[in-house]
């Protein structure tokens, strides 16, 4: 098995457990979020976005491979593409308040913390790890992938700092 | 359009926009949305908010 195959291998296994966990806990929780008509509506809307993001990137993809742009392997594009999706989805989900449901009672500011936190593991990673070398034979390595990962979650971090920051605002002036 | 009723009716009990929400089983944020009238809710959520407030639904959500 050659580094590629094992190096996927425990990227897949790695993912797998995380999903299997998700799925557990949120399954155990008794207190589950619960959304209102708005939040469903604007959770639809970021459905909606993402969904159309996912069809650029894909066209873009489409076009490349047509002119024979061989930019990254296809286990690196088909991760883009979940980040891509996630993210966007996320991001609006926060700014349209939908993100958290209205029973939500946690701090945000800890949710915020540690997505930023994880942003910048994956990034100093990235740095630690590559020395910034993002290509190999001209095309983006698998190492690549913790700057996108780091810049996802650094993203939905500051976002989540930021959305705070204007609903702080919005409870003073109401 | 904004919906000043709503506000007013809320103000008169002294409830803030939190305690409103919590009492009809929304967000902060849609109880706001209603008020500056962004957000255009449903029949039920009306009811709700009416029956909290011991309005009707034409004292609040009626406009002509």
């Amino acid at each position: 098995m050659s580094i590629n195959q094992t190096w996927a291998l425990g990227f897949t296994t790695g993912f797998l457990i995380v999903i299997a966990v998700i799925i557990i806990v949120k399954s155990r929780r008794k207190n589950r979020q619960e959304f209102d008509e708005r939040q469903m509506i604007a959770r639809g809307k970021a459905y909606k976005y993402s969904f159309f993001s996912l069809m650029a990137y894909i066209i873009i993809c489409m076009f490349l491979s047509l002119f024979e742009v061989n930019w990254a392997p296809v286990f690196i594009q088909f991760c883009l593409a979940i980040f891509i999706g996630g993210t966007v989805f996320t991001v609006i989900c926060i700014f349209k308040d939908a993100y958290m449901g209205y029973n939500y009672k946690r701090n945000i500011y800890t949710y915020a913390i540690g997505c930023a936190a994880l942003g910048i593991m994956h990034l100093a990673n990235f740095v630690l790890w590559t020395h910034d070398i993002l290509f190999t034979n001209g095309m983006l390595n698998e190492k690549s992938l913790f700057l996108f990962s780091g810049i996802m979650f650094l993203t939905i971090g500051v976002s989540l700092f930021i959305k705070k920051a204007i609903d702080r605002k919005a409870s003073e002036n109401e | 359009m904004k919906n000043l009723k709503l506000k007013s009716a809320r103000a008169a009990l002294d409830m803030s926009q939190q305690q409103l929400a919590e009492k009809v089983g929304v967000s902060r944020q849609t109880i706001s949305a209603i008020e500056k009238g962004d957000y255009n809710p449903t029949i039920n959520l009306c009811i709700s908010i009416c029956k909290v407030l011991n309005k009707t639904l034409d004292d609040l959500f009626w406009y002509f």
